[in-house]
């Protein structure tokens, strides 16, 4: 798959551990996508939207997957998922919730907004790597993502 | 393994009963266990006393009353399962004047096609959308109007080390009483409703674009993930699929090895990775 490495992967998390963690895991199963990070909400909306400090995005694709951390301050994840699938010009960009929250209630509400899946974020390194192996296995090798470029 | 599968025969020509008893238990061996009523009045004690997978009745019997009028009488009595109706009658439009009184009905089969292959396809059919089973990882409900797709895609799951319970329904009607548990699916009552939905985009006779936009549009079971399969897609396609809301879109792979290793990555994603809402 020669387009794959194009297709940028979006993680939402406002946890600097966090996104060090998931970045390390992505270079351990030897994934070529472009990888971008966001802290909160509010900087999620902007990127999607090509604002604020974002603005020189404006010609390049649209990420091809976004993960998305639930609890994040300003604006937290369920909001900034509420918005964005309910947005006709982003609502296609699947988004993938990770979050440490196993709360029946946010599984649920999250389904119910439009999430694309729901995964519980692993507690050690070791599961990471398994999680996001199967997670880029199912989305890039599986599954086709829509293509902005058509529209 | 699943439990044998038990069946209840009314059939009153001892030669067409003989017929389907060796059909079948060829077919099944000893996977199939079949209770034969001459009878209506035999098979109402049988009805009672033993709980059938499935009922195979013919429609013409010798005295009254006829196979449609006992499965009216025995509806009052025990919840029936789904039907496969035996009949010499080639009358397409009697025939689905009968259907539309029973939805328990699931296949009218014309006697003279019972050798053909007819009977054991409808069976296995039937097979597919019997209730969980205690062992199994999870129920995938297959949305697709091909019985040919519908088999395929169980033979692909045979081949996991997981056992995965595949349900299968042909049209918009049949998804929304199947997820309702209504009408010929009030048998799943109490058995939870599927992880997964698979939506084959290509359908001849139905548009999928509109389950999907139904299923998405219902308050109660919006929150099922959908999964759209298709044979081929345009980016048009996949665009307007997830802007509708389908969870993940896949190209089925032409080959059957290909097909089995889409339904292992599929089902470990969706039922070891993911957390999947509670839908009882």
């Amino acid at each position: 798959m020669s387009s794959q490495e194009q297709i940028t992967i979006l993680m939402a998390d406002d946890d600097p551990d966090d996104r060090l963690l998931l970045e390390d895991a992505l270079e351990e199963v030897r994934l070529n996508n472009q990888f971008a990070f966001v802290e909160d909400g509010v900087e999620l909306l902007e990127y999607l939207h090509r604002q604020g400090e974002y603005t020189h995005l404006a010609n390049t694709p649209m990420p091809g997957l976004i993960l998305l951390d639930l609890n994040m301050p300003k604006k937290d994840g369920r909001q900034a998922l509420k918005e964005i699938k309910s947005d006709p010009t982003l609502r296609r960009i699947p988004i993938v919730i990770l979050t440490t929250s196993k709360a029946e209630e946010d599984i649920l509400r999250s389904y119910d907004l439009g999430a694309n899946s729901f995964i519980v974020k692993p507690v050690t390194f070791d599961k990471l790597v398994d999680i996001v192996r199967q997670l880029t296995d199912y989305w890039f090798q599986i599954v086709r993502l829509p293509n902005d470029e058509k529209q | 393994m699943n439990t044998p599968l038990r069946l209840l025969l009314l059939e009153d020509s001892p030669d067409d009963a003989l017929l389907v008893q060796n059909l079948l238990q060829k077919e099944y061996n000893d996977q199939i266990i079949i209770d034969h009523a001459s009878t209506a009045q035999e098979a109402t004690q049988l009805a009672l006393s033993e709980q059938h997978h499935l009922f195979l009745i013919d429609y013409m019997l010798g005295e009254p009353p006829n196979g449609a009028e006992w499965l009216i009488q025995i509806r009052q009595a025990i919840a029936i399962p789904p039907v496969i109706m035996l009949t010499g009658l080639p009358d397409a439009q009697q025939v689905e004047n009968i259907a539309k009184k029973f939805s328990s009905i699931s296949y009218f089969i014309t006697k003279d096609k019972i050798q053909s292959g007819a009977l054991t396809q409808a069976i296995h059919f039937t097979l597919i959308n019997r209730p969980t089973s205690h062992s199994s990882k999870g129920t995938i409900l297959l949305v697709d109007d091909d019985h040919d797709n519908v088999i395929l895609i169980e033979d692909a799951l045979q081949d996991l080390d997981q056992h995965y319970q595949l349900d299968a329904v042909e049209n918009g009607d049949e998804l929304i009483d199947y997820l309702n548990r209504h009408g010929q699916y009030e048998h799943l009552q109490n058995t939870p409703l599927p992880g997964l939905i698979m939506l084959d985009l290509n359908m001849p006779r139905m548009n999928g674009r509109e389950l999907l936009k139904t299923v998405r549009n219902n308050e109660h079971l919006r929150r099922i993930p959908i999964v759209i399969f298709s044979t081929a897609a345009s980016e048009q396609d996949i665009y307007d699929c997830y802007h509708l809301g389908a969870n993940s879109f896949i190209v089925k792979p032409t080959s059957f090895n290909g097909l089995v290793t889409t339904m292992r990555n599929l089902t470990n994603y969706w039922f070891d990775l993911v957390a999947l809402p509670q839908t009882s």
